[in-house]
């Protein structure tokens, strides 16, 4: 039996390691130049210029302001599609093999039917998130609620129960981690799609902002926003494991899904 | 009125699949009287049908055909009297030790502060004390049966039908949590129809065992069991030995093939 290591080395572990890619963010900007590779402290000083010019600030709201509502419809249908088609077998195996198969699409070539669909502005940036990120949640939801012990559905039958009782008091509280995972990797996807439009047509936004400091071969700017994409990308999922963890009081097939995707 | 008796009358059941090319017959002419307060075990091989007609007395499942009757009403559906213990682990993990022993009271619209006192009881009675605030994941494969058992307890059940509930455990903790049973059974009263495959549960437990055929399954033979609580084989070794051996013989199967539970013999090793 080898002794799990503790938080405390763990953390510390963690912190080392951040330092090491700084050590080597800074040898690599020394040894290619600043113009290709610009060190943390330029990044960090171009990140205040941008909030103190307003313009990173205001990409960042338009970016939010596309992911969020993405988003929560993304949570809905997909969730709401997801017991829809667990607990009628049938529509869910008609259908199977075309969700997946939309799911293994590089849903980026699909982009612009979305354009043309729902021209340049919010509305085609919030219909391609929402694309970009429903099926985790959908396909998790569905599968945890057509993998349901069957063992808790004869609990409710030899209840009595009536059908909104047992999807209230059985189905979902029996779904809700899987469903938590399925929120995770939903927002995860939803902010992918977003920028991935963002970058591909549009005039506001992080994605926006990457593309024209590309383009300007302004690697500072780039540098920024992948900074400040990361720091979002990052504080959300941490959100979303902390939801994680307290809807599944150590259930092992919880763990093993989080790990899993 | 504490207790329900149970009539079986003519049973069968025959599986067929949608194009009815394919079937399968499960229970044949089950013909059996439960007393009110009896405590009754259905033993037989792997797949002779005891979980089917155990959810055809649930109201789960529908014979093909013949009855079954409680308290002389045929069963159509679920009787609010009658509980079940799942022999796979029921207990809900969202749910602590207490909040899923009042899972049907909660369900039946009964307030907190009514069910309290009967969720208490429960759990005193499976020896859960100290373990409301638990959930199942912290608990032993052991303990989960007991807070399925309290689950049933809190509802007050006239039948208490019980699935292999003991299958997952190892022989030590079966027998524990046996003679725990039988002091539930008691306090109870309740009419206890015992789903096992092994020997010895059925002896430990039941005042009748009903051995079941092979599929399909028949009733092949009764036994009553005259055997002092606890059951013991140190106790009256000679009657044991002797109800075991016509259980045994009833099966018509080796004890090495038929029962987990039976002792086997170990070729001796020599001793350095
Ligand atoms: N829903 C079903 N459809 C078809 N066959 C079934 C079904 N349920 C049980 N059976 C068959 O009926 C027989 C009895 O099953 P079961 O009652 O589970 O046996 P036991 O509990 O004694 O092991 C088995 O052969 C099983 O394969
Ligand atoms: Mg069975």
């Amino acid at each position: 039996m080898s002794h799990a290591p503790s938080t405390v080395t763990i953390v510390t572990a963690r912190v080392a390691f951040v330092a090491l890619l700084l050590a080597l963010w800074i040898i690599g900007s020394s040894a290619y130049g600043s113009a290709v590779l610009p060190s943390p402290l330029e990044v960090v000083a171009t990140i205040l210029q941008g909030f103190r010019e307003g313009w990173l600030i205001h990409a960042t709201l338009v970016t939010l302001s596309e992911v969020l509502p993405a988003f929560a419809i993304a949570a809905i249908v997909g969730a709401g599609l997801g017991i829809a088609l667990g607990l009628a077998r049938f529509w869910g195996d008609v259908l199977e093999p075309m969700v997946l198969g939309v799911y293994s699409i590089p849903k980026i070539t699909l982009y612009p039917i979305f354009l043309v669909l729902f021209k340049l502005g919010l509305a085609s940036k919030v219909a391609f998130g929402f694309f970009h990120g429903v099926f985790p949640i959908e396909i998790l939801t569905q599968g945890a609620t057509s993998t349901i012990s069957p063992t808790y559905l004869k609990v409710a039958r030899t209840l009595n129960l009536t059908p909104w009782q047992t999807a209230a008091h059985v189905v979902i509280p029996a779904i809700v981690p899987a469903m938590a995972v399925g929120l995770r990797l939903a927002f995860s996807l939803t902010f992918i799609g977003v920028i991935l439009a963002e970058m591909s047509a549009s005039r506001a936004g992080l994605g926006f902002l990457l593309n024209a400091a590309d383009s300007t071969f302004d690697s500072r700017r780039t540098l920024a926003v992948i900074v400040i994409l990361a720091i979002i990308g990052i504080g959300t999922n941490l959100v979303f494991y902390a939801l994680e963890r307290r809807v599944s009081p150590a259930r092992p097939e919880a763990r093993q899904a989080t790990l899993a995707m | 009125m504490v207790s329900m008796q149970l009539t079986f009358q003519r049973v069968s059941k025959i599986f067929s699949n949608r194009l009815g090319n394919d079937s399968v017959a499960a229970l044949e002419d089950i013909d059996l009287r439960i007393a009110s307060g009896e405590f009754v075990a259905i033993l037989g091989p792997s797949g002779c049908g005891k979980s089917t007609l155990l959810e055809i007395v649930a109201g789960l499942q529908a014979p093909t055909s013949g009855e079954v009757l409680l308290d002389g009403e045929p069963v159509h559906s679920p009787h609010p009297r009658v509980s079940v213990v799942f022999q796979e682990d029921s207990t809900f993990p969202w749910r602590t030790v207490a909040e899923n022993a009042a899972f049907g009271l909660e369900m039946r619209g009964v307030r907190k502060a009514e069910r309290d006192g009967a969720v208490a009881h429960a759990i005193e009675l499976v020896g859960l004390c100290g373990f409301e605030g638990h959930y199942p994941h912290q608990l032993s494969g052991g303990m989960r049966q007991r807070v399925a058992i309290a689950r049933t307890l809190v509802m007050n059940p006239a039948v208490l039908l019980m699935d292999e509930p003991f299958g997952a455990l190892d022989e030590q903790t079966r027998f524990v949590i046996g003679e725990e049973l039988l002091r539930i059974w008691d306090a109870t009263r309740c009419t206890i129809f015992f789903v096992t495959h092994s020997l010895h549960e059925a002896v430990q437990l039941a005042d009748r065992i009903v051995v079941l055929s092979a599929r399909p399954g028949r009733i092949k033979s009764i036994f009553e069991n005259r055997l002092s609580r606890p059951r013991v084989e140190a106790k009256d070794p000679q009657t044991y030995a002797v109800l075991m051996a016509s259980l045994r013989e009833a099966i018509g199967l080796t004890s090495a093939v038929f029962d987990p539970d039976a002792p086997r013999v170990r070729p001796a090793r020599a001793e350095a």
